[in-house]
């Protein structure tokens, strides 16, 4: 992916911080991928969905799995909440604003996975852009 | 207050040092400059930083500055926040650094000090005056592969104001202190430290004290061990290594405490564990003897990402009270007071 601006979806924000990660942090991305491997999910953010397919060295966007090992659903107000401290991740479990559905096996690696995530954005000097962008596109769809 | 030859001290021990060209090591430079004011109704820590920008991604010879503004009312606030590399301004050789709109330098005595955060509305503006000479090891401690120096002025009187939640506060001769880290080093290296300083009074007389203890990461090791006194202005007694013992007991119970950057506190274990509950510290020698005990209340973290892996280093700010017993060339002391300790986990 070349362009410098995600797309406004949703899965577009998601597919391209993924690929930001990988341009600016390789190890952490593929830190992911190591965590991931072998595992499919599906995320649900405001009726937009997007499937992840893990494989060892990508972590691959694919059409929806049928079955997949974890689904995580939520909103975009609660990932600004989480990303904000004002909510744990298990805060938002328990309110119900975050849900995440998956096999014992799977749960840990999908955490593991997220851990790694954040791990590697706070040290991309492209994130801070992308947050902010994040925050617009999310006040835009609550003002829209 | 003035001192023959502190401005001087100040001026050449206290200054940037940032870049220093044809380091092998450039990108390990870091400088941290660090202040905390005691006012009467708010506890302020604030600290400019720069360092040579060791992300993957980063530009080679590239440098990243973070300003932290952290205020303790009932409970701490603030954040930290990155400043843009066009936005670094320093003089090397001198104190001084404009860090986007957050400004520190010192001249005709006194350091001015403006810090505002730019995500919340947390700013200090403040000039704070030497009240005592400074206590310049001069020597680099080694951490981990790098090594860091230190200069420490542990009493300054400090004027100005915070705003800070909405509320104003301003103060007028305010206790305060300040350091300076300066060093190459990464985080992640094999260390780990605590540290902090104390106000009290003795018949009337301004007494303050500073400990540090640098240890390895798994504290079998102590790297540097100091405990130093200052009566009034001057330095009194210091103790060091072998002379010092330190014990620890119980975790401040924090509930969920303020740490920044705050994204990052999802990748990093709850809090709980860094901070004790009380520290105590004895020290004696040639017949001079001090007793420190710290109770710690609460605490804000710093979390420092490591430079070396995916690890994160946790820095605690905790504010306490301090009880100090002994005997210093002479003065009997058994003196309650208030500091600023910071206990570093890597």
């Amino acid at each position: 992916m070349s362009s410098s601006r995600p797309e406004q979806t949703v899965p577009g924000f998601i597919r391209f911080a993924l690929e930001l990660l990988r341009r600016e942090l390789p190890q952490a991305y593929y830190q992911m991928c190591n965590s991931l491997a072998g595992r499919s999910a599906v995320v649900r953010v405001e009726g937009e969905e997007l499937g992840i397919a893990g494989r060892p060295f990508e972590l691959a966007f694919v059409a929806l799995p049928r079955r997949p090992d974890i689904t995580v659903e939520t909103d975009c107000r609660t990932i600004l909440r989480v990303i904000d401290a004002e909510l744990t991740l298990e805060e938002a479990v328990r309110s119900g604003d975050l849900f995440v559905v998956g096999d014992r096996a799977s749960l840990p690696r999908f955490h593991e996975a997220l851990l790694t995530f954040v791990r590697g954005a706070v040290r991309s000097p492209g994130f801070p852009h992308l947050l902010e962008e994040f925050r617009w596109f999310a006040e835009s769809r609550r003002g829209g | 207050m003035s001192f023959p030859g502190l401005d001087h001290l100040i001026q050449t021990r206290d200054c940037v040092r940032f870049p220093q060209p044809g380091d092998a090591r450039g990108g390990w430079q870091k400088e941290w400059y660090h202040f905390c004011i005691m006012a009467p109704e708010v506890d302020v820590v604030v600290n400019l930083n720069v360092a040579g920008d060791m992300r993957p991604a980063a530009r080679p010879g590239s440098r990243v500055a973070r300003v932290i503004v952290l205020a303790r009312e009932r409970q701490w606030g603030g954040d930290l926040e990155t400043i843009a590399e066009r936005q670094i301004e320093l003089l090397p050789g001198e104190v001084w650094m404009r860090l986007g709109q957050n400004r520190l330098r010192f001249s005709d005595g006194r350091f001015s000090l403006v810090a505002a955060l730019q995500g919340r509305p947390l700013v200090v503006e403040a000039t704070l005056e030497p009240q005592t000479m400074p206590l310049a090891l001069g020597r680099e401690v080694r951490v981990g592969l790098g090594s860091i120096d230190w200069f420490v002025l542990p009493r300054l009187s400090a004027s100005g104001r915070v705003i800070s939640g909405g509320r104003l506060h301003e103060f007028d001769g305010a206790p305060a202190y300040h350091d300076h880290n300066w060093g190459r080093w990464l985080w992640g290296h094999d260390f780990c430290w605590e540290w902090g300083f104390a106000h009290f009074e003795v018949a009337g007389e301004p007494w303050s004290l500073v400990y540090d203890r640098t240890l390895n990461r798994p504290r079998t090791h102590a790297l540097e061990l100091t405990l130093a006194v200052w009566r009034g202005s001057q330095l009194a007694r210091i103790f060091s290594r072998r002379e010092v013992g330190v014990g620890q007991s119980g975790y401040v119970d924090n509930g969920r405490p303020l740490r920044v950057p705050r994204p990052l506190a999802i990748a990093v274990p709850a809090a709980g564990g860094d901070v004790p509950r009380r520290l105590e510290v004895s020290a004696a020698v040639d017949g001079d003897r001090l007793r420190l005990t710290v109770e710690l209340d609460d605490y804000a973290q710093i979390l420092v990402p490591h430079e070396t892996d995916l690890g994160t280093t946790v820095i605690s700010e905790a504010a306490g009270r301090v009880r100090v017993e002994g005997l210093i060339r002479g003065s009997r002391i058994d003196a309650s007071g208030r500091g600023i300790f910071e206990f570093l986990a890597a």
